[in-house]
């Protein structure tokens, strides 16, 4: 079976994580898995890599950073959806979490389970390929490398957006790229109303 | 034999080649069907100036203006305003009015039917394109116009003009479907004021 080429990047500081069952299983399934004890690299891999598909798997504590909550305020300020599982040896402690669950995380997993968070990243795989945001990134990866930097959406008001400026617009969830999610919406639905597309 | 008045802003760095090319269009247009084009106006008198000094001979005219440039609620723009609800707009009495611009459906194109202009047709949303498929939007942008001049009412041939919005929507969604939703949102951001029942009769 052919690897997913959707990116799974691991944030934890564990030592020995490289040589995890979950990381083993990972590179059975995924060609990149990335694994990052340092923070700061992984969102630096996440920015670098913003018109891929990328899934985060995330520890809470850290000894020498600030905890997870704090990094996932810093994915979020860069890309507003991006999948992220919180795996933590607590995860019974809910009360620990509030804040980071409040921040659109995916799912608090515990770490002793590793195969529920390989179940939990095809669950977020699937859910990927049905969003707006997936369906416009398989389209993008399937465009001319160099027009995805050349102006493509003009307003008559002047404004002009390329389509990795509409990828990161609606990844930051700005007023525009939530416009370009809702106009899309609003296609599918037209299709359907004039019965040019069915649902399955 | 039907008077025009073309104002575009084909020097926009961002769109001028798109609102020229539209001006070509229908330039090409009015030559096949033997109309008169009374007044060219490109950027470089693209100005409230030029607009205050040359519209006012028209006010007896009945006449068809057609604008491509940017635009907002209560304006036309290029490089200055050149036409907002400030303006005299009593040339426009007894004309059509039809404009590739953003958001002036709103504001301006309700001030210029207050004011005795026969019907508008603009957009109330930013219009817009996606390059590369210029040919598209242009025939999208100029369908109505087309559409009156021979002979529908401009009731019908706004409505022909959103139909024709739809038949490019099912035509290129698949392939290209940025292109489709612009279309949609330029579809259904379309907006007439005035009279539906104006005919090109009524501009002889």
């Amino acid at each position: 079976m052919a690897k997913s080429n959707t990116n799974i990047i691991i944030i934890d500081d564990e030592p020995e994580l490289t040589e995890h069952e979950l990381v083993f299983e990972l590179k059975k399934l995924y060609e990149k898995v990335e694994i990052y004890p340092n923070p700061v690299e992984g969102i630096e891999f996440i920015k670098m890599h913003l018109s891929e598909k990328n899934i985060v798997v995330l520890d809470y504590r850290f000894d020498n950073y600030a905890n997870g909550s704090k990094i996932l305020e810093d994915i979020r300020a860069i890309h507003k959806n991006i999948p992220v599982i919180l795996w933590t040896a607590n995860a019974d402690k809910i009360n620990e979490f509030i804040e980071i669950i409040n921040n659109n995380i995916f799912a608090v997993l515990p770490k002793l389970d590793y195969e529920l968070v390989i179940k939990t990243i095809k669950d977020i795989e699937n859910e990927l390929g049905t969003s707006i945001e997936g369906a416009l990134e398989e389209w993008i990866s399937i465009q001319n490398e160099e027009n995805l930097d050349s102006p493509y959406l003009i307003t008559a008001n002047g404004k002009q957006y390329t389509l990795n400026d509409l990828l990161r617009e609606i990844r930051l969830q700005t007023p525009f790229g939530t416009q370009v999610q809702k106009d899309l919406l609003m296609l599918t639905i037209d299709l359907l109303l004039r019965n040019k597309e069915q649902l399955p | 034999m039907i008077k025009f008045i073309l104002a575009y802003d084909e020097g926009n760095a961002e769109l001028g080649y798109f609102f020229n090319r539209c001006a070509i269009d229908l330039k090409s247009s009015l030559t096949a069907d033997k109309h008169e084009l009374l007044l060219e106006v490109p950027s470089q008198k693209l100005n409230t100036y030029f607009l205050e000094f040359c519209l006012p001979q028209y006010t007896e005219t009945k006449f068809i203006f057609t604008a491509y440039s940017h635009g907002n609620e209560d304006r036309l723009t290029s490089s200055e305003t050149y036409l907002s609800t400030c303006s005299n707009l009593q040339p426009f009495q007894n004309s059509l009015f039809y404009t590739f611009s953003c958001l002036s459906g709103i504001q301006l194109g309700s001030s210029l039917i207050q004011n005795g202009c026969l019907a508008f047709v603009g957009y109330k949303i930013e219009a817009c394109i996606v390059t590369r498929n210029e040919d598209i939007f242009t025939e999208s942008a100029n369908f109505g116009l087309k559409q009156f001049l021979s002979g529908d009412s401009i009731g019908n041939s706004f409505k022909k003009m959103k139909d024709k919005h739809s038949e490019l929507i099912d035509f290129t969604y698949k392939k290209f479907p940025l292109v489709a939703s612009t279309l949609r949102k330029n579809r259904n951001g379309l907006i007439l004021h005035g009279n539906p029942n104006l005919t090109i009769e009524n501009l002889l």
